[in-house]
């Protein structure tokens, strides 16, 4: 496997909002909303990155799409640096590294036929000759599984469900060959029986394709079944990183326990105690001076609340976040 | 933010619509045709009142000095002469605030009341047949030329049933003081500010109709039912006072077109206030009077405005002070 | 019936305004070649009243006034094009600048923008036309010039709404080039509220034109309708007609235009247009003459149908479902967006919405009859239900921020709460009632003079609880308590209904369309497909031997965290869309073991086992 994304201590702060007097005093607040990510992605593997809301997952995403420009740190494509792209050399990053969106039912210009959005990128990058591209996206939608594709190329839309426009999105991603993938929660607003048929071709074409996929997810289950490692984001960082199933049955960091614990699902005969946790994240503004999950951490010391956690490696691609990953407290 | 921070804030921000404003003027009254010094004084000025202008507004001087002579002179209240009375135009200008406030605040504040409470009646239950009908009228009443309504009104109170005074704010041999003159005022107010109170009624008919919806629409309506209270109270107590925002909002940045209404208005019925002014001012080409008229405008638009965010921030919790 | 007559009375105010728009246009267009007089000829008598020679009579200068009325549409419709046509090319420029680059660009154009809107345009026309001289030209530049910012701040916000979807960043992620964003994706999707304004746009020059006629500074080598009422009104004792059919023509097609922009805003924004519609209920039914309640459950429904009327006609939302709820049980309520699981829980509280009405059923609440036959059992006028909500059942909504009221205190909106159904209650009782609830679920009291959006969203929720809990309920019935909630957050709700529902002896009905916050929390599962309950028994049931074919392709179509790991199993097709009939099973289209039996007729509901029943023809596919 060849190493495609290689991430390091990638940072974003945001200004933060405040009055003009405010500013006129120098006081400047900023939002720390990605705080030191380190993450590498090879090929044909899927990497999946999981948080609540404010935890960073998202902009993560843009910033390795280059949507928005990080404040720090580095972005390795292909063992070239890509942070400071622009003009044509960003042009061709943008047509290897394609993004999926969250809602299906913004995901396509109303006014634009299936087939019209899905040629839209190869326009853009003008590839091959119209009929080429024709070719070229209904092949998509096939991959896809919108079958038989005339039928659906024609239509608009308001015609489609939230699952059909989901997987004419993943068409539209698709069609300019991309080697990287990054889908931004693509199946939480699908309903069940839909979403698990969207799941399924995800999985189908990262395999067959041989793509770097990363999947942002708030759902652990939905990352368990799509991914072959995690990484768990809280506040801006990662706090713990891991193979899938070594991270969900074997989670080093409290906050990752818990996050396992709380997905609710049927256990049979297992009911189990809830902790009452204090609190909920808030949006750090400010670098915080021990562990970021130690206000709320039910587990946590003196320690937890001056130092900074290091990396702790428990195997050679599992590490966590916390003073005591390795035991303790 | 406290309140007062936030007042001071809101306060500074009237500076640049003024400054707008005025450099507006400035620059329209030199792209405009013809020698500046005679738009400022008139065709018919002798020379050295024409020489007293050039002099006042340094018009021999640089392009940028005069600009800030006129900043300068405009910001400390001197609006310049009006050629036909060569009275400072600010003096002209207040000596006929009180009449048209009388206008404009009376119906202003007859229209918001009876607006809201016509489009919250109707929007107990939006698209039966009373709404539709009351809500096309509200369209029809905006849609009214003022003038045109005001003449309709002389021609039918006035001139036909002669119920009403056609013209002026009181009558020639009518009292002086007491009751007797406020009656007086009464009298010969009740038809301009039926016809201006006519023209914008409409506009607060469909804002709280609307908004009185809307409101009704959101789920936290859904609560308060669930919870038992009755539809009276909901809509008396959660809907209405929910729905003024969107009324408050309007009434700062409509105020442009009620004074707009009130000038027409006043044309028509002789009321001796800013629009009789401004008209007068029209008929004799008195560019200072319409000058000042503009800038004085303009500014009591924007302070309502700022007067309407700060009745909002204090309606609404989420606005941050 | 009644609303499609609305409907149609909507529409004909529509039909009528584009009719007046449409025949003006006419008019103007072929005034020259019309058999009217000169406009400007002076050959009749002056004064003459309306009569056969000059149906609108003739003015003081002896012109035909309605001659006059066909030439001053021209000036009117040039007017409203022109000014309208500018203004609005203006401010979609500028107003798509200033939302797309946003940041110093944006500060300064809607800075700009701002003190435009607060500028009062008439006096700046009356100025810029009292300097350059009243031709046409000036009047339509001026009013151009004062109304974009009009525009500009619709065209605004409506790139900054475009510009968020994922259209748009899409195209921006695959390389598109801002101009090609801008021209392909934003501006077409953002025009229609443009086009609507310009029709209003239109209308106000129009009176603008007018207005600055009528003060004489109009135009003198046009016919204007400003103009005619300006000559008019020293007429207006003598001619009167001179003054009242321009103001009559003007009145029409002013109003013409703010009725079409009207009726194309409604036509554009469904959200008008739900607001609208409304349902006829069944005619309530007096206590005397409905069936005694039940005795035993505390919840009781049984054969209950509610309807939605919608644009395109009717849609049965909940098709006939039963339940009993036993004091102290709980019961989830699971399934898709759509199967109508949210409207059977307002249903029972009679809280649904105005387009919503129960069409058949009946309802016993605490052992007292709401609902028979779909009607509201009422007694001397009050429906039965009214005693009820919230003392014997209450309901948690989804997304409490907007379930609670944002412009009060929440301590406030609960002290109301209690007060209504405890009238002689002093303020002290209520607030201390409020802080009881408060700390038993664990929200600071403090929190009592927050307002909604100052609390966090967990917070939010547990004040939602807190509220329905103030007059010790028997039931509630919570809504997707949890939906839009961070997982720990969530697992927290969800751990408190636990604890209450064992604490108080609650009966709790939980609404959602997650499989496994119902499984922790409910002792019983209802499955509702298309309006149906398809499934119903124990939890561990469910789980363990599902019968209906739908629920075991939900169960296998859930990713998981515990046990081994799998793929999850898709289901093929589409959910089915409210408003499809169909004479078999409603899940036949989708189902993997689906007969010919299936598609043709309803299957029954049968008992596969004890508390458990499934409407299929072949549960468990039994097909043998």
């Amino acid at each position: 496997m060849t190493r495609l994304l290689e991430v390091r201590n990638l940072t974003k702060l945001y200004p933060m909002r405040s009055g003009a007097l405010a500013m006129l005093r120098g006081e400047r607040r900023v939002l720390r909303a990605v705080d030191g990510v380190d993450l590498d992605l090879s090929e044909g593997e899927v990497l999946a990155i999981v948080g609540e809301s404010g935890s960073g997952k998202t902009t993560t995403g843009k910033l390795i799409t280059l949507q928005e420009r990080p404040t720090g740190g580095s972005l390795r494509f292909d063992g070239a640096d890509v942070v400071n792209l622009s003009g044509a050399a960003l042009k061709a990053y943008r047509r290897r590294v394609q993004m999926i969106f969250q809602n299906p039912y913004e995901a396509l210009d109303p006014r634009h036929t299936v087939l019209q959005s899905v040629m839209e990128p190869l326009d853009i990058h003008k590839v091959g000759t119209p009929a080429s591209r024709r070719a070229a996206a209904e092949a998509a939608l096939d991959q896809v599984e919108l079958r038989p594709t005339a039928r659906y190329a024609t239509r608009y839309p308001a015609d489609l469900s939230g699952g059909q426009l989901q997987r004419v999105a993943i068409a539209r991603a698709l069609v300019l060959d991309p080697r990287l993938l990054v889908a931004d929660e693509p199946v939480s607003m699908l309903d069940v029986s839909v979403r698990a048929g969207v799941m399924n071709v995800m999985l189908r074409l990262s395999r067959d394709l041989g793509l770097a996929s990363l999947y942002i997810t708030h759902d652990l289950a939905v990352a368990r079944a799509m991914s072959t490692r995690i990484a768990v984001m809280y506040l801006g960082a990662i706090v713990e990183q891991g193979p899938t199933e070594t991270l969900i049955s074997a989670a080093a960091h409290p906050y990752t326990r818990l996050l396992v614990g709380a997905v609710p699902e049927h256990r049979p005969g297992h009911r189990r105690e809830r902790v009452r946790l204090a609190g909920e994240a808030s949006a750090l503004t400010a670098e915080p001076a021990g562990c970021r999950f130690a206000p709320r951490c039910p587990a946590a010391t003196a320690l937890c609340r001056t130092v900074p956690p290091p990396r702790v490696a428990l195997t050679p691609e599992h590490w966590s976040a916390c003073h005591f990953a390795a035991g303790g407290p | 933010m406290n309140l007062r921070r936030y007042v001071v804030l809101r306060l500074l921000q009237l500076v640049p619509v003024t400054l707008v404003v005025i450099i507006i003027n400035f620059l329209l009254v030199h792209l405009a045709p013809g020698d500046v010094s005679i738009i400022l004084a008139g065709d018919t000025a002798d020379p050295a009142y024409l020489a007293a202008i050039r002099e006042r507004y340094g018009l021999d001087r640089p392009f940028l000095e005069q600009l800030w002579r006129y900043l300068v002179q405009v910001g400390s209240g001197d609006l310049g002469l009006s050629f036909r009375s060569r009275e400072p135009v600010f003096a002209e200008i207040m000596s006929r605030v009180p009449a048209t406030l009388l206008l404009v605040g009376t119906s202003l504040g007859l229209s918001v009341i009876i607006g809201t409470v016509i489009g919250t009646w109707i929007a107990r239950r939006p698209g039966s047949t009373t709404d539709s009908v009351v809500s096309a009228l509200a369209v029809g009443l905006f849609s009214v030329p003022v003038f045109w309504l005001g003449l309709m009104l002389v021609l039918f109170f006035a001139v036909q049933l002669q119920l009403f005074p056609a013209m002026g704010m009181s009558s020639v041999d009518g009292p002086r003081e007491g009751p007797g003159r406020i009656l007086d005022i009464l009298h010969h107010m009740v038809l301009p500010v039926l016809a201006l109170m006519t023209v914008s009624v409409g506009q607060y008919v469909r804002l709280a109709r609307s908004a009185v919806a809307e409101v009704m629409g959101e789920s936290y309506i859904t609560t308060v039912r669930a919870i038992g209270f009755s539809d009276r109270t909901i809509m008396m107590h959660y809907a209405l006072r929910n729905a003024l925002l969107p009324v408050v909002t309007v009434l700062g940045l409509q105020l442009g077109l009620v004074l707009t209404g009130a000038v027409l208005t006043e044309t028509v019925f002789s009321w001796p206030g800013l629009g009789r002014l401004i008209y007068d001012a029209i008929l004799a080409r008195d560019t200072p009077v319409i000058m000042g008229a503009f800038i004085a405008m303009s500014v009591t638009v924007a302070f309502a405005s700022l007067v309407t965010d700060l009745v909002y921030a204090f309606l609404d919790p989420r606005v941050a002070l | 019936m009644v609303p499609a007559l609305l409907a149609l009375s909507r529409r004909a105010a529509f039909l009528i305004s584009a009719a007046i728009v449409v025949v003006t246009v006419i008019v103007a267009v072929t005034a020259p070649w019309l058999p009217l007089p000169d406009p400007n000829g002076m050959e009749a008598a002056p004064y003459e009243p309306p009569g056969p020679g000059h149906w609108l009579g003739t003015d003081n200068y002896g012109r035909d006034v309605l001659a006059r009325l066909a030439w001053g549409a021209q000036l009117a419709l040039i007017v409203a094009l022109v000014s309208s046509a500018i203004a609005s090319v203006i401010g979609v420029i500028l107003g798509s600048i200033s939302g797309y680059f946003g940041g110093t660009v944006d500060a300064l154009l809607s800075r700009t923008i701002d003190v435009f809107l607060l500028i009062p345009s008439f006096f700046l026309v009356l100025l810029i036309v009292a300097l350059f001289g009243s031709r046409l030209e000036f009047t339509m530049l001026a009013i151009a010039l004062t109304t974009w910012p009009r525009s500009a701040r619709i065209m605004r916000a409506q790139v900054l709404s475009l510009k968020s979807r994922v259209y748009v960043q899409a195209a921006r992620a695959a390389g598109a080039s801002h101009g090609r964003t801008l021209v392909r994706h934003i501006i077409p999707n953002g025009l229609a509220p443009i086009i609507t304004d310009a029709t209003i746009l239109m209308g106000l020059a129009v009176l603008t034109e007018a207005g600055l006629s009528f003060l004489g500074l109009g135009d003198q080598n046009a016919v204007s309708w400003g103009r005619m009422i300006f000559d008019g009104q020293r007429q207006l004792r003598i001619a009167p007609w001179m003054s009242i059919f321009p103001g009559i023509a003007l009145l029409l097609l002013v109003a013409s235009f703010n009725l079409l922009g009207d009726g194309l805003n409604e036509a554009l924004n469904p959200q008008l247009r739900r607001l609208a519609a409304r349902a006829t209920p069944k005619p309530p039914m007096p206590v005397g003459e409905a069936r005694p309640a039940t005795p035993g459950p505390i919840l009781d429904v049984s054969n209950l149908r509610m309807s939605y009327r919608l644009d395109s006609g009717q849609i049965m939302a909940v098709d006939g479902v039963s339940f009993r709820l036993q004091q102290g049980e709980s019961l989830g309520v699971v399934g898709e967006s759509g199967c109508g699981k949210s409207s059977l829980g307002a249903a029972i509280l009679q809280v649904m919405a105005p387009n919503a009405t129960t069409v058949a059923g009946d309802v016993d609440l605490g052992g007292i009859p709401i609902l028979r036959d779909g009607r509201r059992v009422v007694s001397h006028d009050r429906e039965m239900i009214a005693d009820l909500r919230w003392t014997t059942a209450a309901m948690i909504f989804q997304s409490a921020m907007n379930a609670l009221n944002p412009v009060i205190p929440v301590g406030a909106q609960l002290t109301e709460a209690y007060r209504l159904h405890r009238p002689g209650a002093s303020h002290k009782e209520a607030l201390a009632r409020a802080a009881a609830v408060f700390d038993l679920i664990g929200v600071p009291r403090e929190r009592l003079g927050s307002y909604p959006h100052e609390l966090s969203g967990g917070m939010r929720q547990r004040v939602m609880i807190a509220l329905s809990l103030l007059h010790e309920p028997k039931l509630v019935i919570a809504d997707e308590p949890t939906t839009a909630l961070d997982v720990l957050i969530q697992d927290q709700i969800l751990g408190e209904l636990d604890t209450l529902k064992r604490q108080m002896g609650l009966s709790l009905i939980l609404i959602s369309h997650d499989m496994g916050a119902v499984a922790e929390t409910c002792e019983r599962v209802a499955v509702m497909y298309a309006g149906e309950i398809v499934e119903m028994a124990p939890t561990e049931t469910v789980f363990r031997s599902p019968q209906h074919p739908y629920t075991k392709a939900l169960l296998a179509a859930l990713p998981t965290v515990s046990g081994p790991c799998r793929v999850p199993a898709g289901l093929p097709g589409e959910p089915f869309s409210a408003g499809e009939t169909t004479p078999g099973c409603r899940f036949a289209p989708r189902c993997s073991v689906a007969q010919d039996l299936c598609r043709s007729s309803r299957p029954p509901r049968v008992a596969v086992g004890a508390g458990h029943e499934a409407l299929c023809h072949f549960p468990a596919g039994s097909a043998a």
